[in-house]
């Protein structure tokens, strides 16, 4: 059986799951499973999930009725038929790092009472081909921050950096490996959360169907029992998307976190500003 | 609880080349009378080539009822028991029931099942059907004239080659002897009578320990084994005549007959080397 389950959602985007398959195809370590979960694609997702059925020593597809962003529905059917110990969330926009799932699995090993949260940057979209990823991922991974400059590339569209860095600047660490201080760190594009706290305190909130604040709420809840780490080793790359979360739908996420977890909030203060973060980080006291 | 609280998952494995008979069951699905947000169809793609697969996920797609649908390239080499299985494993609600996909099955079936349930939380239900012969039916007529097609089916017929013509469901004697309100007290044959192809399971009871779902390891009678195991942990059956299925006729090839007799007497051999369970057998069923 095995220890990892890599849990790829996706939704009608054959081509870019193509490209995060063919990055897990290339992890120095073999023994994990892919547990592909689709939240109602029309495209030809099934097709690539079937090119890369040789690829893998275990492979699993599950589609679901399309009726709207269920992303956490979709988590959820994954978790339901894998077969894994600790269960890795990744988009199917996230090109994962040659050695993250070996980082993963260390990590599980070192200590399965913690989530762990991955690094990663973002990449723009079209700069990337599979063939490049079969042939030179390793080189492309760790040269890829210059290909940010690329021309075609607009940085002012899209987030540059992981949102993490602009709170604290986690990963400027020199040690792979730090406890995680905020409540909201948890990013859902890439993390790894042990099935058994997923089974201890609840899996994915299926009441979210807006983008975003489902990692933040699953956060909140690990957070009053479990540490987070983070890891760089077990980063990757993310083909970057114009945002999709519009202000109304984040005070509608954020509305629901509060009203689930009342005891995070400092009342009458708004959210995510500084002065909020900073009571985050003060709260936790690591 | 009432009749209409109970929440159902119907199960349904599309075995290697079956697929098109799929559209047949989720039409007579599709007219069911049961309020369609307390049932939920799963669709298990049991094969491993891909344009069989291909072709049940388009007959998936273009039903409007909520369905998820599971496609493991590698995994599902058995008799159906791990595709039910990964079924049950994802399935949201308490009771589970299991239906081939190449059943008809009449308007009121969920409602049967939920009323059963109702009256018998604890009760494995089973429903009948009867062998229909070769035939083409389009999906719009199993919506508007079932109990036509039934009937035309079971009308006399000159049975020259009975297997080719119509049959009857065998297990006709435990039906008239009981109503669906009468328990069971299962047996000796009433573990053979418990076929998985029109079946009702609360969920908690599928995956008690001494059972833990269908065997994965038998490529035939996997049915028999498991009515075997809910006898052996003590569980009772209930025979609801109500539970109209029509099997459309396929035919084994002989390969597949010969290692279905092999798997019979393997499942004699081990069921009835222990004395206990043939003692019980005989005296409840004989």
């Amino acid at each position: 059986m095995p220890i990892v389950s890599v849990i790829v959602t996706t939704y009608n985007r054959a081509r870019v799951l193509g490209l995060c398959l063919e990055a897990l195809a290339r992890q120095t370590v073999r023994d994990f499973e892919v547990v592909i979960t689709d939240d109602g694609s029309s495209d030809d997702t099934i097709g690539i999930v079937d090119s890369y059925s040789d690829r893998f020593p275990e492979l699993k597809y599950v589609w679901q009725q399309d009726r709207g962003f269920r992303l956490c529905a979709a988590r959820n059917n994954g978790i339901a038929i894998s077969r894994g110990e600790a269960m890795v969330f990744i988009d199917c926009d996230i090109l994962l790092g040659p050695s993250a799932i070996a980082a993963y699995t260390k990590l599980y090993k070192e200590n399965p009472d913690r989530a762990i949260g991955g690094y990663y940057r973002y990449l723009p979209p079209m700069l990337i081909a599979v063939n490049d990823v079969r042939n030179h991922w390793g080189r492309i991974y760790s040269g890829m921050l210059p290909r940010l400059n690329h021309p075609h590339w607009n940085p002012a569209a899209f987030e540059l950096k992981d949102a993490r860095e602009a709170h604290g600047q986690f990963f400027l660490f020199e040690d792979e490996e730090k406890l995680w201080p905020q409540p909201f760190s948890l990013l859902g594009g890439n993390l790894m959360i042990p099935l058994h706290i997923l089974d201890e305190v609840g899996w994915w909130d299926e009441g979210f169907v807006e983008h975003g604040g489902e990692d933040a709420e699953m956060s909140l809840r690990i957070a009053e029992r479990y540490p987070f780490s983070y890891s760089i080793t077990a980063g990757g790359c993310h083909i970057a998307h114009p945002r999709q979360v519009v202000t109304q739908d984040g005070y509608r996420v954020m509305d629901k976190i509060k009203a689930k977890h009342p005891q995070w909030f400092v009342e009458g203060e708004p959210i995510w500003t500084t002065d909020q973060w900073q009571n985050f980080r003060g709260r936790v006291n690591v | 609880m009432s009749t209409y609280s109970v929440r159902l998952s119907v199960i349904i494995p599309v075995a290697r080349g079956r697929t098109q008979l799929l559209r047949l069951v989720l039409a007579s699905l599709a007219v069911q009378d049961y309020p369609q947000e307390l049932w939920e169809v799963i669709v298990v793609s049991d094969t491993p080539d891909t344009k069989d697969a291909e072709r049940c996920w388009h007959t998936v797609l273009s039903e409007r009822l909520p369905i998820r649908f599971i496609w493991s390239p590698k995994e599902f080499r058995d008799a159906g028991g791990s595709s039910r299985n990964f079924g049950a494993k994802i399935a949201r609600n308490p009771f589970l029931i299991f239906l081939d996909s190449d059943v008809i099955v009449c308007p009121e079936t969920l409602t049967f099942y939920a009323e059963g349930f109702t009256n018998m939380p604890n009760r494995v239900i089973v429903g009948l059907y009867h062998w229909l012969r070769p035939m083409v039916v389009a999906p719009e007529d199993v919506k508007t004239r079932f109990q036509e097609i039934i009937e035309e089916q079971l009308s006399p017929l000159p049975l020259e080659k009975p297997k080719h013509n119509i049959q009857r469901d065998a297990r006709q004697p435990f039906y008239e002897k009981t109503s669906p309100d009468v328990r069971h007290s299962g047996g000796y044959q009433s573990y053979l009578a418990c076929l998985t192809g029109n079946i009702g399971i609360p969920r908690k009871i599928f995956w008690d320990l001494s059972i833990k779902g269908f065997r994965e390891d038998l490529t035939h009678g996997v049915d028999g084994a498991f009515g075997m195991s809910l006898y052996r942990a003590g569980y009772t059956f209930s025979f609801d005549k109500r539970l109209v299925a029509g099997h459309l006729y396929h035919t084994r090839g002989q390969a597949d007959q010969a290692d279905s007799d092999l798997t019979h007497r393997r499942l004699v051999q081990l069921f009835h080397s222990d004395d206990s369970w043939m003692g019980r057998g005989i005296s409840k069923g004989g």
